[in-house]
Parts: structure tokens; C-alpha cells; sequence
């Protein structure tokens, strides 16, 4: 096997026998054969798990620039993990772990401080974020931003496990077994977690809710 | 207003062993036959009724949670951390990859400190920590002093015998 250092690294380099191993279904063989020097099934794996890594550590850390080190860094720690790659558990499990490790370790450093003062300034100056809107008027541009920033703040607010569950629950759409094996716990301690966390947030959106029906009874 | 199961009156919504039921309802991921037994339940019962419309406004609510798009740079900044890892020494590799994994982090200075150890201890030669002295070496020590001390007194004697013989010119 050629030593890592000496592949090309360069984009192009890595695209050119990406179609060769795109038809490989599974990520753990994938990660094998990035074991054995394959850097384009490295590339697959990015181009596969890149944004869900992202979007999960920017609702964890609720910064994007931050969001994006450390989901670099989870990647590098794949990579650098290869050589002693045992598919013991799923891919996605493994690298959410990994992921979740990182991103608490972070809020954990109190780095999130910080962070999180340069989000409240962005937001705080009058500037909205950049999101995809398809809604034409001010208004429900600016209600979509109130709600972003109520649900932002419910989560903000949660218990950093609890805070982990939910996202991978809700926006990763794991279930229980996979994220007990996020947190190598059992998956009942998973569903109580998670019990608790949507009670939280049941009680911080209700408001959200109610200012729902009310407008949808005046319309 | 908090939903509280201590004032519900069905047993679905009273514990936390069911919620496995009705957050997978929330989020639609029961089983469909599941799915239409417990739409039939809730549809009579307030109390599941009053969670489940809860849970969906919270599961609704949290849509608006939205994402900003990855940077198009993130693939190429991850490369080039991933090359620049490549070019690092061997035990530099080593000492990142332990440095990541968290079972070995406490574990490090110990290990450090094991190594410099054994580095010292096995010198060139078989040497010894300086400093250390083995039962070998005391004894070692031991008739040394013992004939040192021999010496000293035999130069005394001397000495004295020197000083009183007469002195040759």
C-alpha cells in the first residue's frame, strides 16, 4: 500500500475514481477501503456525511465558522483513525460519537461563550441570517426569524446531552439504538433522555404554539 | 401550558416507559398498523390528545431551526489539514492520534513519564540511573571506605615513622 502522504490530495485528484467506488452502498466498506490507502472512498464518505456533521455541530454550538472546525476535525480524526478501523459499529454511529465528543468537549471548555456572543451580535445589530427563504413578505420574513431565534434559544437552554439527543432525534433522524450508541449507553436511558428534553421544550415553545393558533384564527 | 401526566388520566401518558410510543407517533415513525391503533385511541382520549398536540406544535416548531449551507471551501481546507497531517513524523502522528483518543488523554503524562524512565535506565552500556545505588554497589562502597580507612591509617603510621627516623640529606 503507498504511504497516505504520497497520494494526491488535490481535488481533482480525488474525484477521478470516485464513480468507480460511488456504487459501494456501505459506508463501513467504504472506511475499509480507505483503510487500505482509498482516498476516494474517503471522498464518498465526505460528500455523504459532510452536511450532516456540519448542521449537527452548528445546532450544538450554534456558530457556523466554529461548526465547521470542528466538523473538520472530525473528519481529520476519521482519517487519522483509519489504519486501526474495525467496523464494530455503524459508520454514522461511530463518526456521530466522534462528533458529539468533540462538540462537548467544546461547550464543555467554555469556548461556546464566546461563540455564542458573536452570534447574539450578529443578530443583535439588525442583521437576519442568511437562510433559504421561499416567503416573499417582511413580515413572515421577520416572524421566521423570531421563531429560528425562539427554538435556537429552547435548545440553547437544554442539558448538552439532552441537547445531543434531540438533534440527532430530530434532525438526524436516528433512532433510539443509534443514539444510545452515540452516548454507549442503553437505549431506554436514550428514550427517558429524550422524554425529558421535548418536556422542556414543550413547556419554552409553547408560546409559539399559542401565537400560531391565534393568527390562524384571525385569518 | 406544560403538560403534566400527574394530572392525566390515561395510562399511555403517565410514564416515561411510553414515550418511545408517543414521541414515534409525533414524528410519525410508528409502524402503520401501530399508527392507526393508537390514531384510534387518541382521537377519544383528551388526555393523549392534549400531549400529542403538544409534542407535534414542539416537533412543528422546531423546523424553524434552519441551517446555513456548508462553505464550498470546507473540502479543500479539510484536505489540506489532511495532507499537512501526512507530512508530520511518525511519532508526531503517533502522539496526535493518542492525543484525540480520549481513553488515553489522562493516561499521557504517565506514559511520558514511564518512557523517560526506561530512557534513562537503559543507557548505553547497561549504565544505571545516575544516582541510584544497588546492594552490589553499597557493599562496593562499604570496603572501599573500609580500605580507605586501611590507608589512611597505615599514611599515618608512616608518617609517624617518617618523622621519626632521621632525615637523610
Amino acid at each position: 500500500m503507498k504511504p497516505p502522504a504520497a497520494q494526491p490530495f488535490a481535488a481533482a485528484g480525488v474525484n477521478e475514481d470516485v464513480t468507480a467506488v460511488a456504487s459501494l452502498e456501505h459506508d463501513a466498506e467504504l472506511m475499509l477501503r480507505v483503510r487500505d490507502g482509498c482516498n476516494s472512498s474517503f471522498a464518498i464518505l465526505l460528500e455523504r456525511h459532510r452536511g450532516p456533521v456540519v448542521h449537527y455541530m452548528f445546532r450544538m454550538v450554534q456558530n457556523q465558522a466554529v461548526a465547521e472546525e470542528l466538523a473538520q476535525d472530525v473528519f481529520l480524526r476519521v482519517y487519522r483513525s483509519r489504519a486501526t478501523y474495525e467496523p464494530t459499529a455503524k459508520f454514522r454511529t461511530w463518526l456521530f460519537r466522534i462528533a458529539t465528543h468533540l462538540a462537548l468537549n467544546w461547550l464543555r471548555d467554555g469556548k461556546h461563550e464566546r461563540g455564542q456572543e458573536s452570534l447574539d451580535e450578529e443578530l443583535g445589530d439588525g442583521m437576519t441570517r442568511q437562510v433559504p427563504d421561499g416567503r416573499p413578505t417582511v413580515e413572515d420574513r421577520m416572524l421566521r426569524d423570531s421563531r429560528f431565534e425562539e427554538v435556537r434559544k429552547a435548545i440553547q437552554t437544554l442539558p448538552e446531552k439532552q441537547r445531543a439527543a434531540v438533534l440527532m432525534h430530530k434532525y438526524q433522524e436516528m433512532d433510539y439504538a443509534a443514539i444510545a450508541g452515540v452516548f454507549e449507553c442503553s437505549e431506554s436511558a436514550v428514550k427517558s433522555l429524550l422524554f425529558r428534553a421535548y418536556e422542556t421544550l414543550r413547556t419554552r415553545l409553547a408560546h409559539l404554539e399559542a401565537g400560531r393558533a391565534e393568527r390562524e384564527r384571525r385569518q | 401550558m406544560k403538560w403534566n401526566p400527574r394530572e392525566s388520566r390515561c395510562p399511555i401518558t403517565t410514564g416515561e416507559e411510553n414515550a418511545e410510543l408517543l414521541l414515534d407517533y409525533v414524528s410519525r415513525k410508528l409502524e402503520p398498523e401501530l399508527m392507526e391503533a393508537f390514531s384510534r385511541h387518541v382521537s377519544v382520549c383528551p388526555a393523549c390528545q392534549e400531549f400529542t398536540a403538544a409534542q407535534s406544535a414542539v416537533w412543528d416548531a422546531l423546523d424553524a431551526f434552519e441551517v446555513e449551507p456548508v462553505s464550498e471551501a470546507f473540502d479543500r481546507r479539510l484536505w489540506a489539514k489532511i495532507e499537512e497531517q501526512e507530512s508530520l513524523p511518525w511519532w508526531r502522528r503517533v502522539w496526535n492520534w493518542m492525543s484525540s483518543m480520549p481513553v488515553w488523554q489522562p493516561a499521557i503524562p504517565v506514559a511520558a513519564m514511564a518512557l523517560l524512565a526506561v530512557g534513562l535506565w537503559v543507557q548505553p552500556g547497561g549504565d544505571s540511573l545516575p544516582g541510584t545505588v544497588t546492594k552490589a554497589e553499597a557493599n562496593l562502597d562499604a570496603e572501599q571506605i573500609d580500605r580507605a580507612l586501611e590507608d589512611l591509617e597505615m599514611l599515618r603510621e608512616l608518617s609517624l615513622t617518617e618523622a621519626g627516623a632521621p632525615r637523610q640529606m
